[in-house]
């Protein structure tokens, strides 16, 4: 059976949305280039920097909504670059900017929007953009080691009191998906250093590459119940795999 | 509960009033605060056990409220009004002659634990300007020299 599709008038073009499709994901599949932040498709939308804001017309009233927490069908028409739109997204990014100016990756998120920092506006030296990635990243994967703490001008990400958090495994997935580079991550021989804690690294029997931490093997061995490989790494346990059934083939090959 | 019995504080019978969920967060730190007088660490990690949320939503829920505090405050909250009225009445020299007596800032606790200074922007008793208030004891017209008495009269 059919889902009932609606229609969906973006930029003048006529597109059929599915019940529950995200808006953000509708433009992404027609190509249209929004600046995004805090959203990554690994994670929950939560519309925390608000860059992708569209004009959107629902009920016969116009809106800006942040795009990737809205869904589709509600709307009838909607514009991705109308002068609403570019306004309010040049004064997202002038905040940002203010904020986190010192940034290269911020600067260059805005200036591919044309958009550069007012001299006028004070820099403060922040790296992080409150976007949350990194907090959602932790939560999704059931450890919720940090959070955010304070509010208002003071707000930050951290674990709680500053401590290095116990329940932190040392994946660094907090890291790898931040936007702006704000999580300082230092790996020396054997040692990965994060958080103000360090986790023993594990290397690859074959290719030597560190794919986890032993901490990080131990909690995903104990949360599955199941065995995990602790020597090889998934890329060449793939390659083990690939060439044991090549084997498996050669053998069945010569019987015939 | 371990570890928290000699501060004579039965976390149990506290946590007890609560289901455990989620929701419970707030309630169960301002009932915490009421008994200890501010959140400590330890307490705070009982909390996370018992409603089975992270240490981080925990701190995240206790940092964002102004009316919670993780640092020790005195037994005794001395509020000062600084709203237009009293300011205009001399609040800020009452201020400061709070700050010479007791040796700390707004925010700041005594170092023996008796006293912490807040300041507050309105009281609502304009009338009495300028205000200040000292647990639930409302002081009204105060002036400099008036200060040390009034805290000398407040009971260890």
């Amino acid at each position: 059976m059919d889902k009932p599709t609606s229609s969906l008038n973006v930029d003048g073009k006529e597109v059929q949305v599915l019940p529950g499709e995200l808006l953000l994901d509708v433009l992404k599949k027609l190509g249209v280039d929004i600046p995004t932040l805090c959203n990554h498709e690994g994670l929950e939308p939560v519309g925390s920097c608000r860059l992708c804001i569209v004009e959107v017309k629902e009920r016969n009233r116009n809106r800006l909504v942040a795009s990737c927490i809205y869904p589709a069908q509600r709307a009838t028409e909607v514009r991705t670059n109308s002068p609403r739109v570019k306004a309010a997204r040049q004064f997202l990014f002038n905040l940002l900017l203010a904020r986190n100016g010192d940034n290269e990756s911020i600067r260059q998120l805005a200036a591919r929007y044309g958009i550069v920092r007012s001299k006028r506006l004070p820099v403060r030296p922040d790296k992080c953009t409150l976007c949350l990635r990194c907090v959602r990243a932790c939560a999704t994967q059931g450890i919720g080691a940090i959070g955010t703490s304070f509010r208002g001008r003071q707000k930050e990400v951290g674990p709680p009191f500053g401590d290095p958090p116990e329940n932190c495994i040392g994946c660094a997935a907090c890291a790898r998906v931040c936007p702006a580079g704000a999580i300082e991550v230092k790996e020396k021989n054997n040692i990965r250093e994060i958080w103000g804690q360090e986790f023993v690294l594990v290397r690859c029997e074959r290719c030597g590459e560190a794919f986890a931490t032993r901490k990080q093997l131990d909690w995903i061995e104990k949360e599955l119940g199941q065995e995990v490989d602790k020597k090889l790494c998934p890329r060449c346990r793939q390659r083990a795999q690939a060439e044991s059934m090549t084997k498996v083939g050669r053998n069945k090959r010569e019987v015939n | 509960m371990s570890g928290l019995k000699s501060e004579n504080i039965d976390l149990a019978q506290l946590f007890s009033r609560y289901s455990r969920h989620s929701s419970a967060l707030l309630g169960l730190l301002l009932d915490l605060q009421d008994e200890y007088n501010y959140l400590p660490k330890k307490a705070l990690k009982e909390v996370a056990a018992y409603l089975g949320v992270t240490l981080s939503q925990v701190y995240s829920v206790a940092t964002f409220y102004k009316s919670l505090t993780l640092k020790p405050r005195g037994r005794h909250i001395i509020k000062v009004c600084l709203g237009t009225a009293c300011h205009l009445r001399g609040a800020p020299q009452v201020l400061t002659e709070l700050e010479n007596i007791l040796g700390i800032t707004p925010g700041g606790t005594t170092e023996d634990l008796k006293f912490s200074l807040e300041t507050v922007n309105c009281l609502g008793a304009c009338a009495l300007a300028p205000v200040m208030v000292i647990d639930d004891q409302t002081y009204g017209e105060v002036t400099p020299n008036r200060v040390q008495e009034i805290i000398q009269k407040v009971e260890p």
